[in-house]
């Protein structure tokens, strides 16, 4: 069984068996800073709680309330919005939801406009979504794989992002959280119910 | 079609409630809603977008503003100088802008000769320095201009007054020698302070170095950074560093004010420029009888004057200090009767220097009262029975406290005091 060697924060070394997740290993040395921890840096780079480690690394948890915590949380909440949006709305397409300085914001392709009674429903959808606390999960697909998975849900906009990827990118990464599934990078909160306080602020202008 | 979902997210309930209270403030303060309810100033698009054009209210406030530069500039040992509009396209090859810039220039035709309209205020002022021979004697040289420039912008980025194609920068350009490099750094961070302060900011500094892509020796880099850097240590200013953020051409430290909002805003900017002095062949003799080439330093106090304005309007909601305040005092008569007495009074106002409008209308007192308050005048000059008797006039200061009765020169001289003081 072949060994890794982590540093944690404050300097710590500790040997772990390889293949364990960053969870796992930030648990045995501090299981309160995994209370509010919603991600993860491995050797500077973010990954989500639930990465394995192979390598000898340096390790640190990610606390929701740090700049890139809030980062990570409120693109999680980008998704449990599109996952209400699509919950409630027919037909409505998916394209991008990236977090933005103080929140995130989803496009989506959708023939009706969306009303202020429409945002609340999504919220209470959403708020149930959190209470139901499903977790993250990620996977990794081939690129065809992942194409034919978003042709098949008719998801148009994340075939052409698919598509976009550069050639040398072979596999793609999922995350899903219930029933939504969506090509990201990551990384992702465990689960949603870490989601302590959102709010849907208006629509813009369409276009 | 497409329709994007706003929506944010934070740590606690708490923190959230506090950023949306914060937002809905925001919005109530919004330059662009109060610039139209105070009446200071328009876009319009049969005129084109990002262009301002300035009431009399807002023309005003900026006069008082670019007023306090030129007399502060003056005290402090720069040369005000006026530069041009528009510049022929071969200068701007050779500064380089046509090359680093030209996609965020505008241009026109003059005698079937392109010329450049000015994004930055810098080669009028070579051709300043290089119109005769210098001495080291003449060094440091502040050249001050209150430039207008035009820089194009995407139509979707543009803000009112905090982002613009046409704006006035409080620009200056300054020539010294490597000795004097870091007592003028100093002067300019006292300068930035001082504004800061009268302005009522607070601020943040952060120096900018060497960026990937850039110009120059490592010598001249390390020689302008560190220039920078102990100028603001000598301060004793504090300071984040940004690596590698510079300008290609330089290192620069960048001032960000503190709304009341807590928002931050770049306002100065103190840049070394290493190309300029080469490319137009600056060059001073030295005590040593030999050609040298001067040092440059680009700086910017308040930064765009009508951006400065916009983070005024929603910093203070438009309730403005007295001292900048486009509107002073406003005289309201409660009757007819008293109008002849509100002249007089207006007339003695406005020849102590006063800033002060007249509403005489025939309407109610309570009318004329709330529209004042409504416009944040700092102070509400009622005239009734009382006043014309007693020959003096009751202030109701902005926030509602009432002075009771004073003569007109007391008043005047309370105005003056706290003018005196930038309140």
């Amino acid at each position: 069984m072949k060994e890794i060697k982590v540093r944690l924060p404050g300097g710590t070394e500790a040997r772990h068996p390889s293949g364990k997740t960053v969870k796992e290993i930030l648990s045995s040395w501090n299981d309160g800073a995994l209370k509010s921890a919603v991600a993860a840096k491995i050797n500077g780079s973010l990954v989500d709680l639930s990465f394995s480690v192979h390598e000898d690394s340096s390790i640190e948890p990610v606390d929701i309330s740090s700049k890139d915590g809030l980062e990570v949380v409120r693109h999680s909440i980008s998704h449990v919005m599109a996952q209400a949006v699509q919950d409630i709305f027919d037909g409505v397409k998916v394209t991008i939801g990236p977090s933005i300085e103080d929140g995130f914001y989803y496009d989506f392709d959708y023939a009706e406009t969306f009303t202020p009674e429409d945002l609340e429903k999504i919220e209470k959808r959403m708020q149930k979504i959190v209470s139901a606390d499903h977790p993250f999960e990620r996977r990794v697909v081939s690129r065809d794989e992942a194409r034919a998975l978003f042709e098949e849900k008719g998801e148009s906009y994340k075939v052409e992002l698919i598509n976009d990827l550069p050639e040398e990118v072979k596999e793609v990464s999922l995350y899903s959280q219930g029933e939504f599934v969506d090509p990201c990078r990551g990384p992702h909160i465990p689960s949603t119910g870490m989601i302590k306080a959102f709010k849907l602020l208006n629509v813009a202008g369409a276009y | 079609m497409l329709q994007r979902i706003y929506g944010t997210g934070f740590a606690t309930p708490e923190e959230m409630a506090e950023y949306i209270a914060l937002v809905e403030e925001a919005k109530k303060r919004d330059h662009r809603k109060l610039g139209r309810e105070l009446d200071l100033f328009q876009v319009n698009e049969e005129a084109g977008p990002g262009l301002i054009i300035f009431h009399p209210k807002g023309a005003l406030l900026r006069t008082i503003i670019e007023d306090w530069e030129k007399k502060e500039h003056l005290k402090r040992g720069y040369d005000i100088v006026m530069g041009l509009q528009i510049l022929k396209g071969e200068l701007w090859k050779k500064s380089g802008h046509f090359d680093h810039y030209k996609d965020n220039m505008y241009f026109t035709e003059v005698d079937e000769q392109i010329y450049g309209i000015k994004p930055m205020n810098c080669l009028a002022h070579m051709l300043i320095y290089k119109s005769k021979i210098r001495s080291y004697r003449d060094l440091p040289l502040r050249y001050f201009e209150l430039g207008t420039v035009h820089r194009h912008e995407k139509t979707g980025v543009l803000h009112g007054l905090m982002r613009a194609r046409q704006f006035t920068q409080d620009d200056a350009h300054i020539l010294c020698t490597p000795d004097q490099l870091n007592e003028e750094i100093r002067a300019i961070a006292d300068f930035v302070a001082y504004a800061m302060d009268i302005f009522g900011f607070e601020y943040e500094v952060e120096l900018s170095t060497r960026p990937e892509n850039s110009i120059g020796t490592e010598e001249d880099w390390n020689l302008a950074t560190t220039a920078l850097e102990q100028a603001l240590k000598d301060n004793k200013m504090i300071y984040d560093v940004n690596e590698g953020d510079g300008a290609f051409y330089g290192p620069k430290i960048d001032f960000k004010l503190k709304d009341a909002l807590g928002r931050k805003w770049q306002c100065a900017t103190i840049q070394c420029d290493f190309t300029l002095p080469e490319r137009f062949d600056l060059s001073y003799v030295g005590p040593d009888g030999e050609k040298h080439r001067p040092v440059m330093l680009h700086r910017v106090i308040l930064g765009a004057i009508e951006r400065f304005m916009g983070v005024l309007i929603e910093h203070y909601a438009g309730a403005f200090p007295l001292w900048m305040s486009p509107v002073q005092a406003a005289i309201l008569t409660v009757t007819d009767n008293h109008i002849p007495y509100g002249e007089k009074v207006y007339k003695e106002l406005v020849d102590a220097g006063v800033r002060v409008e007249r509403d005489f209308r025939n309407e109610k007192l309570g009318y004329k009262i709330r529209e004042g308050q409504m416009q944040k005048t700092p102070y509400l000059l009622v005239i009734g029975e009382r006043e014309v008797e007693s020959g003096t006039v009751s202030p109701r200061q902005r926030g509602g406290k009432n002075l009771g009765a004073v003569d007109v020169k007391e008043f005047i001289d309370i105005v003056k005091e706290k003018c005196s003081n930038y309140e």
